[in-house]
């Protein structure tokens, strides 16, 4: 039998830590991976093993049948330890959102910070900074040290103006589009693991040190294109298949009349 | 049929142009790490994000689906171009006067073969992203003249 994971058990790894209130926000189910207090009742789907518990299956089938009513489901309560949440309160909830295959649900999510780990820690801090800077609460990062980048490109796209206000322009007409572009490009496929918004920064990131800024005048497809390019990810080009030269020799003596008047001329 | 000839040769142009610019980023970026000096640093940092801002652009162009035409009324000229494509690998005991001496050589054919393909395109855009693409590469010219004579 495979139990969720135990929150204790995770957190003794580390040592001590530190808890910091991200407060409420919309999490991915499957990043919903353990329990703090009942991870030895729980299978990995978050159902309850102690069959012979009524009351447990009674308030369960009722809520079940709540939820397939279209109830929404209230958040829950969870720690976040590095890229995995752990339920305080709300298992059934849990249950129920990957039992009906939900994505996201709400959460009152609690950081939880190793003392030990300053990189995370600086991660939580620029996280926090930038969800209470800009209001944008739900931009997901593996890489937390990116906060900061978006946060100054934020800054840079208010010019001086109220911050929240721009940040939700920047998020709709900036930010979005381009992480539906990079969905869809090469570079998605080959880092398949990766969170699109971190592949954005990685991109952002290497035009910023060599240019001093993402090149506006050009599609975003053409900017992670060469940025494949400039990092050895090449793609395939068909034309290259061509190598002008002999395409010309081929075409030369036969087809366009213009150029073997030319030729003599 | 001979318009279609002439944009599909247009097509491997803009590829050719792209594959240019890419050795050139190519070159200076490997240059980069081989060069002492602040200055020739400096200079081969700037080249490398111009070339790929050529890129960029010339890219952007051929995704756009911008259809041009090249004429080809004197083809020898671009047999001749075609052979001056590649950029030499940076030898590997050069000092950094040897690079930008090298760099200088494949600049000034670069600003020929942009005057040359602008002056054969029929479209206006297509025409002036060439001729500026020429006069940018006139730019590095002199810039690695200067840094080469200051050096």
């Amino acid at each position: 039998m495979k139990w969720v994971k135990c929150f204790d058990d995770e957190i003794r790894k580390y040592g001590p830590y530190t808890t910091i209130e991200a407060g409420m926000r919309v999490i991915e189910v499957k990043r919903i991976t353990g329990s703090v207090n009942k991870c030895h009742e729980l299978d990995r789907r978050f159902r309850t093993r102690r069959r012979r518990d009524r009351r447990e299956r009674w308030r369960r089938s009722r809520f079940d049948s709540q939820s397939l009513q279209l109830y929404s489901i209230p958040p829950i309560d969870a720690y976040l330890l590095g890229r995995e949440y752990y339920v305080i309160d709300g298992n059934r909830r849990v249950a129920a959102a990957k039992q009906f295959g939900l994505e996201f649900m709400d959460a009152n999510v609690t950081g939880c910070v190793p003392h030990g780990n300053r990189e995370a820690q600086r991660g939580v801090v620029s996280q926090r900074l930038f969800e209470q800077q800009t209001g944008l609460k739900n931009i997901r990062l593996d890489y937390t040290s990116g906060y900061a980048d978006l946060l100054e490109e934020v800054r840079d796209y208010s010019g001086g103006d109220n911050i929240a206000e721009s940040a939700r322009s920047w998020y709709s007409e900036v930010f979005l589009p381009r992480l539906e572009v990079i969905a869809e490009s090469e570079l998605n496929s080959r880092y398949k693991q990766a969170r699109e918004g971190d592949l954005y920064l990685t991109v952002t990131r290497f035009y910023k040190e060599l240019m001093g800024r993402v090149p506006q005048d050009v599609g975003f497809d053409t900017v992670i294109s060469t940025f494949l390019f400039a990092r050895r990810l090449r793609s395939k080009r068909l034309l290259r298949r061509f190598p002008l030269r002999q395409v010309y020799t081929l075409l030369r003596g036969s087809v366009p009349p213009y150029l073997q008047q030319s030729r003599k001329g | 049929m001979a318009g279609l000839v002439r944009k599909f040769l247009f097509a491997l142009v803009l590829e050719d142009a792209i594959i240019r610019e890419e050795n050139a980023y190519s070159f200076y970026e490997s240059a980069l790490h081989k060069v002492s000096g602040a200055e020739s640093q400096q200079l081969l940092k700037k080249l490398c994000a111009e070339e790929l801002r050529h890129r960029l652009k010339l890219e952007e162009l051929r995704r756009r689906g911008e259809t041009g035409e090249i004429e080809f009324s004197r083809p020898q000229e671009i047999e001749l171009l075609e052979e001056e494509q590649s950029w030499p690998e940076v030898p590997l005991q050069a000092s950094s006067r040897d690079i930008l001496n090298l760099a200088l050589v494949k600049e000034k054919q670069a600003v020929r073969y942009y005057q040359l393909i602008g002056g054969r395109s029929a479209l206006r855009t297509v025409r002036d992203l060439f001729f500026l693409l020429a006069a940018e590469e006139s730019e590095h010219v002199h810039r690695v003249e200067k840094t080469l004579a200051e050096t």
